[in-house]
């Protein structure tokens, strides 16, 4: 079957509950806001196909699936991800302090190439605000990542936070693929349909015989 | 965080390794409340996979593993029970850690260059600080603060696994959707020691066309006897008399000539003298069954090592709702008559109908038997794959014991590809029954395969690329087959893989039984067993999630996320529909998704 895009990028939402990883992902792939998601319940992940410089990029965005509460992410989640959103929530002091803590855990778990980038939510809480749009970046300079303040409910930046991650990654991937170095093959998925069922090869040879 | 977690729930798994993980996603999968604990900061138990850090580190927190004797006096209710949970089971015994290679401080800068060797003969010692520091060390080189340094780019099995391609965990992580989760890659050669050489089984067409050794009516038997061991199995008449005596005693009725008789035990079979023929024949169909459908061999390795796999079932199991929590100990269980009431953890009392808890965490009160079968493992970083190849190879290797009272051993060789160390190293993963210490059951073949010696440090090895063990100062080449020559041989010795660091250890038996008079409610969940793959780990979690939940489906397939759609906004959360009617043009998925047949 064609190929309906020329990239795949995994991306991952990575923060404290409660920040609305779940909703700015929703607000994204969607553009739904949703605020009955207690915490994230059979969300997997989601997918959205973006275009970029002509190219279509597909992105598999991957929630945490509430692994995040008590600081259980598996490994296995930062497995192969291109790109990691850090989100705390503008109107939570502890979710801006933890970040620190999460980017020790991707620096640990991820990729060492990974894109991050950093972002405030729940802006538009102006009145609960505990967390200064001044901070946030100074975390990010800190840390030589982007920033971006967000609202999944108003869709504030969602749109433009995505993109920005996605075309980074695509700059750094063309980059890659110029200095005729592409990433080196990884793993395999197993696949529901395979080929059809041949004999066992060891068999075929039977018919020869 | 300290949260206290909600205090009822239908299952409570304690442990995350393979069994317990599985058991988890299931019951969550069918809507049940579920809380995964974990007494590790880290996945898998004894089915763990660790970086090099993080297995340094583990070895650490054995030593010092906190006794738990500490009198716990829960409040407890008129006709309540307390039993304290006990780590006794899950004991790993006669760790040795060794290097074989200097820290940088120690290195000649000779090193720099990879040439030839400079003439003094030092001898190598770590406690001989070497004044002739260099920064600029061969990038080839590796040393102890090297691999220390690159710690990350090692994924270092406790108990490494492999899947048959036809597999029960294959067939599981398909119908389930959760092999969306992990990444494998296929075994790619299945090696056989013949005569004292190392020689690759042909498993596909390919392999067979090209393999010299065999002629074409040695081909002809064993295609005639591997067709009997598949169409019928064993309950084939073809066995009939033979299914309780010695396989090998049925193989030589069939004047099969050495080298296919060779194939058929050590390397498709993966019999012993004593293996039954019985066992045998269903080890071979097994084999010949897994054959053709991903890659070379019957075989696949879990990406980043088998340690991942737990973790993808606790993922579903999130998923849907699974509450994790890890660092979180289990004090003890309560019992009442001959239900499990309760578990108390972290002064909190978690109330369950169903207690699913690894062996690392059981109270000895309900243990009838300790169990026989426990294992002898090796893990070596060397420099160089066992048996050269033009590729990186993943290589299974069985080796049937030499003599009495050895064990036979299956030897796992990893390279880079799989992640599991940098480039230009190997991981070897031993494993075998333990008879005495892991170091004294493994030793006759690490002898075989590998140079276990301190490496002088004044002595250049061949440049260590996976793919290039050809050159070797001198312009001598040695690139032939090590097999050709005498392993005592000079020349040999230096085309073996040199190990630059070793670990020995013993992992507690899998074959632990609960008393009749446990709760039956408790549910046991064993740790690593002794065969090649998962499948003893897949059927204990099918068993006891019949038992909890005999009308229900184990693990249905789980919606793709394009499937998931979204009612309206007084929903509590998403709804799933089973057909994907929405029109996405991510075809691409859906195809993976779909069901066979």
């Amino acid at each position: 079957m064609a190929k309906t895009y020329d990239y795949l990028f995994k991306l991952l939402l990575i923060g404290d509950s409660g920040v609305g990883k779940t909703c700015v992902l929703f607000r994204f792939s969607e553009d739904a806001f949703n605020t009955t998601f207690i915490s994230t319940i059979g969300i997997d992940f989601k997918i959205r196909t973006i275009e970029l410089d002509g190219k279509k990029i597909k992105l598999q965005i991957w929630d945490t699936a509430g692994q995040e509460r008590f600081r259980t992410i598996t490994t296995a989640y930062y497995r192969g991800a291109m790109g990691i959103m850090l989100v705390y929530d503008v109107t939570n002091e502890k979710s801006f302090e933890n970040i620190k803590n999460w980017i020790r855990n991707i620096e640990e778990n991820a990729s060492a190439d990974v894109e991050k980038m950093l972002l405030g939510n729940k802006c538009e809480l102006t009145n609960k605000r505990q967390v200064s749009k001044e901070r946030g970046e100074a975390l990010a300079v800190e840390y030589g990542i982007k920033f971006m303040e967000t609202s999944a409910k108003s869709s504030i930046n969602v749109e433009e936070a995505f993109f920005t991650l996605a075309r980074d990654i695509k700059a750094k991937m063309e980059k890659k693929l110029e200095a005729s170095n592409p990433p080196k093959s990884g793993g395999h998925q197993l696949k529901a349909i395979e080929p059809q069922r041949k004999p066992p090869s060891l068999f075929s040879r039977c018919s020869i015989l | 965080m300290e949260d206290d977690l909600p205090t009822e729930y239908d299952v409570i798994v304690v442990g995350t390794g393979m069994t317990e993980s599985i058991v988890a996603a299931a019951a969550s999968r069918i809507g049940k409340k579920v809380l995964h604990l974990d007494s590790n900061e880290y996945y898998g138990g004894l089915w763990a996979t660790f970086n090099f850090d993080g297995l340094q580190k583990w070895m650490e927190d054995l030593k010092s593993a906190a006794s738990e004797n500490k009198d716990f006096k829960p409040d407890l209710q008129d006709g309540e029970q307390f039993l304290q949970a006990s780590n006794q089971y899950s004991t790993i015994e006669n760790i040795v850690e060794d290097w074989f290679i200097s820290n940088d401080e120690d290195l000649p800068a000779v090193l720099a260059k990879n040439t030839q060797t400079e003439s003094s003969e030092e001898p190598s010692g770590a406690e001989k600080v070497d004044d002739d520091k260099s920064d600029k060390k061969d990038t080839k080189h590796w040393s102890i603060d090297r691999i220390k340094k690159e710690y990350r780019r090692f994924n270092i099995d406790l108990a490494p696994k492999l899947l048959f391609a036809r597999g029960e965990l294959v067939e599981l992580l398909i119908s389930s959707n959760i092999a969306r989760y992990a990444e494998f890659r296929a075994v790619s050669r299945v090696a056989t020691c013949m005569n004292g050489k190392l020689t690759q089984v042909p498993c596909s067409r390919a392999d067979v066309f090209a393999n010299k050794t065999v002629s074409v009516i040695e081909k002809r038997m064993l295609m005639q006897l591997l067709t009997s061991c598949m169409d019928q199995g064993a309950d084939s008449p073809e066995f009939d008399g033979y299914r309780d005596k010695p396989f090998v005693e049925y193989l030589n009725t069939k004047k099969l000539t050495p080298i296919v008789k060779h194939y058929v035990m050590q390397a498709i079979a993966m019999a012993t003298d004593k293996t039954s023929c019985r066992d045998g024949v269903n080890n071979t169909k097994h084999f010949l069954n897994s054959l053709g459908r991903y890659g070379n061999t019957p075989f696949l390795w879990p990406m980043y090592g088998s340690g991942e796999l737990p973790q993808c079932f606790c993922r579903l199991c999130a998923v849907f709702g699974g509450v994790y929590c890890l660092k979180r100990h289990l004090d003890g269980v309560v019992t009442s008559g001959d239900k499990c009431k309760a578990i108390l953890s972290g002064k909190q009392r978690l109330t369950l109908e169903h207690l699913v808890v690894g062996q690392g965490h059981l109270p000895p009160e309900i243990v009838a038997s300790t169990g026989e079968n426990k294992i002898s493992r090796g893990i070596f970083i060397t420099d160089r794959s066992i048996m050269k190849g033009e590729k990186e190879n993943l290589t299974l290797l069985y080796y049937p014991p030499e003599e009495a009272g050895q064990e036979a051993v299956t030897i796992i060789e990893l390279g880079p590809l799989t992640n599991a160390c940098p480039q230009g190293l190997f991981i070897v993963h031993m494993t075998c029954k333990r008879t005495k210490t892991a170091k004294e059951d493994l030793a006759y073949v690490v002898k075989k395969f590998l140079k276990a010696e301190k490496l002088e440090k004044n002595v250049s090895r061949t440049p260590t690329d996976s793919q290039t063990q050809t050159s070797i100062a001198g312009g001598e080449s040695v690139s032939k087959d090590i097999e050709s020559k005498n392993p005592d041989d000079e020349n040999s010795n230096n085309t073996m893989p040199q190990v630059l660091w070793s670990l020995y250890l013993n992992l507690p038996a899998s074959d632990i039984k609960l008393s009749e008079s446990a709760p039956n409610n408790i549910h046991l969940c064993s740790g690593p067993d002794l065969n090649l793959d998962f499948d003893f780990a897949v059927n204990q979690a099918k068993e006891i999630f019949k038992s909890m939940y005999p009308d229900e489906d184990f693990l249905p397939r789980a919606p793709d996320p394009e499937e998931i759609i979204l009612e309206g906004e007084e929903a509590p959360g998403p709804k799933f529909e089973g057909d994907n009617s929405n029109g996405e043009n991510e075809k691409q998925d859906n195809e993976k998704a779909e069901k066979e047949e």
